[in-house]
């Protein structure tokens, strides 16, 4: 009997201790330390919430130069922190930032901006087209224009 | 009140034509952009406000929202413009109609966490065009409500969690007679309301407005599910729905982040399949679970009673934890709808997101704490009831609650 009982107990208990093994106090960071060169694999544990924020922080990583030259529409232009779509996924010293996985506005301009280049629009049209996209959505970030309007393949 | 809303001769329709407007307005504003619906106006209706609320409306009212749904209603307008008179369902369709609504809703519940359908206007839009159609063909081939009543996945649904609602039709005790001619006119086919099973009637009125109806009241009482049985493809619906909500809890916690910062590079960077391993995995392993401790129980030897009787102890927990990450839902609609208003330029565009998703709101974790704490009361209390009362069998429903409750214990998605 007890065999029996340890075997049907089995299947739940093994969900039971997963989740007890992971107690609130291993919650993600605000910021987690990525190093000077923030790659792929390193993503912080926030950036696996959802199909859209692992596909964002990715993008964030690959083409870090292009998100810096686009405004980012969701509102967090009214911080003086966030000057351009890329520091929503990452600060200056290329520590990962939580409001990217949070917030679905930053990740779609990440997906289209990725999306535009990998068709062979340059930095100045992908920012005409976020532009006409989004605005309106939120006060945007106060980004410069983009300097040189070069094809695509030099943005990143 | 309830027995002269009922007896209305203006019930159902009345309430049906403008929530099928409404249902229509939806699915023209799920169409268009944008198309996430923490901007999509169509998708945030329906999942932030309608799917949250709808297990809170169950539980009082049982299936009355069935009696007034957009998608029936089409179904009874297609019907009053057919000439010829429909046959009744065919045997087949009767036997395997919810075997096919259990899946459909198993379907829906992993697409609903696989491709977050729930945050895609273009999703949300057609799976309302295929119920809408499902519904409307199902009534042009056959008479009555035969979607409702056997094919219809959120139909089963409200049915399973009927047998623990108030609400319900029953005889005045003077004419039993006279109320089962009333109940041959049911458009759900159900049995006289003395022997009528609370998950079969949709509260429609109907047996009630035709002669011999007098005999039949609306009444609010205390559910008696001890007193319930679940057909086979029930029971296998009450096992997958409540592997599907465990999995649905289990996504807004930083548990899940844990699971998936290790299966993700294991899949070779396919976050679908990661994410539908883990769900398939939970959904497996309450059903192996069930299907042992069944077969424990039988002595060896497979019956679908004694499967049954153990998903009866899972329903009040499946319930609860429905209604616990619904008023998660809720809670994080206020995000949803002020995005919502500011998309139709009603409020200030200008938003921070939260710099961390995961957090405690002690009321609500208090809240949803109390209901898992209902749920497994009823649950121990119908298996006292039902004389389960073998360690192998309690294990069944003992463990999931107390999963439940450490995945509620945990913070939780603000954001959804």
């Amino acid at each position: 009997m007890n065999r029996k009982l340890i075997l049907a107990a089995l299947p739940t208990a093994g969900l039971w201790l997963i989740l007890m093994s992971c107690s609130p106090s291993n919650l993600p960071q605000v910021t987690q330390q990525a190093g000077p060169e923030p790659t792929v694999e390193g993503l912080p544990d926030y950036a696996y919430r959802s199909a859209l924020a692992l596909r964002g922080y990715q993008i964030a990583v690959r083409e870090t130069a292009l998100l810096a030259q686009l405004p980012c529409y969701c509102g967090c232009g009214q911080d003086p922190q966030y000057l351009n779509l890329r520091d929503c996924f990452l600060d200056d010293q290329g520590e990962f930032r939580s409001h990217g996985a949070n917030c679905q506005v930053c990740l779609e301009e990440a997906e289209d901006a990725a999306r535009w280049k990998n068709q062979g629009l340059s930095p100045g049209e992908i920012r005409a087209r976020i532009d006409g996209e989004y605005e309106g959505r939120g006060k945007p970030t106060d980004t410069p224009p983009v300097s040189s309007d070069t094809p695509s393949g030099s943005a990143a | 009140m309830v027995s002269r809303l009922l007896r209305s001769p203006r019930f159902p329709r009345s309430l049906q034509a403008p929530i099928l407007v409404a249902t229509a307005a939806a699915i023209l504003l799920a169409l268009r952009p944008p198309e996430r619906s923490e901007m999509n106006p169509g998708a945030a209706l329906v999942w932030q406000l309608w799917w949250t609320l709808l297990p809170f409306f169950i539980l009082p009212t049982a299936r009355l929202w069935c009696a007034v749904c957009p998608f029936s209603a089409l179904g009874d307008l297609a019907q009053r413009l057919r000439r010829l008179t429909a046959p009744l369902p065919p045997a087949r369709l009767r036997a395997v109609g919810p075997w096919m609504a259990a899946l459909g809703l198993a379907i829906m519940g992993f697409l609903f966490l696989l491709l977050s359908l729930e945050s895609s206007g273009t999703f949300t839009a057609l799976l309302l065009l295929a119920f809408a159609s499902g519904a409307l063909v199902s009534s042009l081939l056959w008479r009555g409500r035969v979607w409702c009543r056997y094919l219809c996945p959120l139909g089963l649904m409200a049915g399973l969690y009927s047998r623990l609602a108030w609400l319900r039709l029953a005889n005045t005790g003077d004419s039993t007679t006279a109320s089962a001619a009333a109940a041959r006119c049911c458009p759900l086919f159900t049995s006289p309301a003395s022997a009528r099973r609370a998950q079969d009637c949709v509260l429609c009125g109907s047996c009630m407005k035709a002669p011999g109806g007098s005999a039949i009241d609306a009444r609010v009482e205390r559910p008696t599910p001890s007193r319930e049985t679940l057909s086979p493809p029930e029971a296998v619906a009450v096992s997958l729905l409540l592997g599907l909500l465990l999995a649905d809890a289990l996504r807004m916690t930083p548990p899940y982040l844990w699971y998936m910062v290790r299966a993700v590079p294991a899949m070779g960077g396919d976050y679908g399949a990661a994410m539908a391993l883990g769900i398939a995995g939970i959904v497996a392993l309450l059903l192996l679970h069930q299907g042992g401790a069944a077969l424990v129980s039988g002595g060896g030897r497979w019956s679908w009673p004694a499967f049954g009787r153990l998903s009866l102890l899972l329903l009040p927990l499946a319930l609860a934890a429905q209604l616990a990450l619904s008023a998660q839902h809720l809670m994080a609609a206020g995000d949803v709808l002020r995005n919502l208003g500011a998309e139709l330029g009603l409020l200030d565009p200008d938003h921070m997101p939260p710099v961390d998703a995961y957090g405690v709101v002690w009321p609500l974790k208090g809240l949803q704490l109390a209901l898992l704490a209902a749920g497994s009361a009823t649950s121990l209390y119908l298996a006292a009831a039902r004389g389960v009362v073998d360690r192998v069998s309690l294990l069944v429903p003992a463990l999931p609650a107390l999963a439940l409750l450490a995945i509620f214990w945990q913070p939780m998605s603000l954001t959804c």
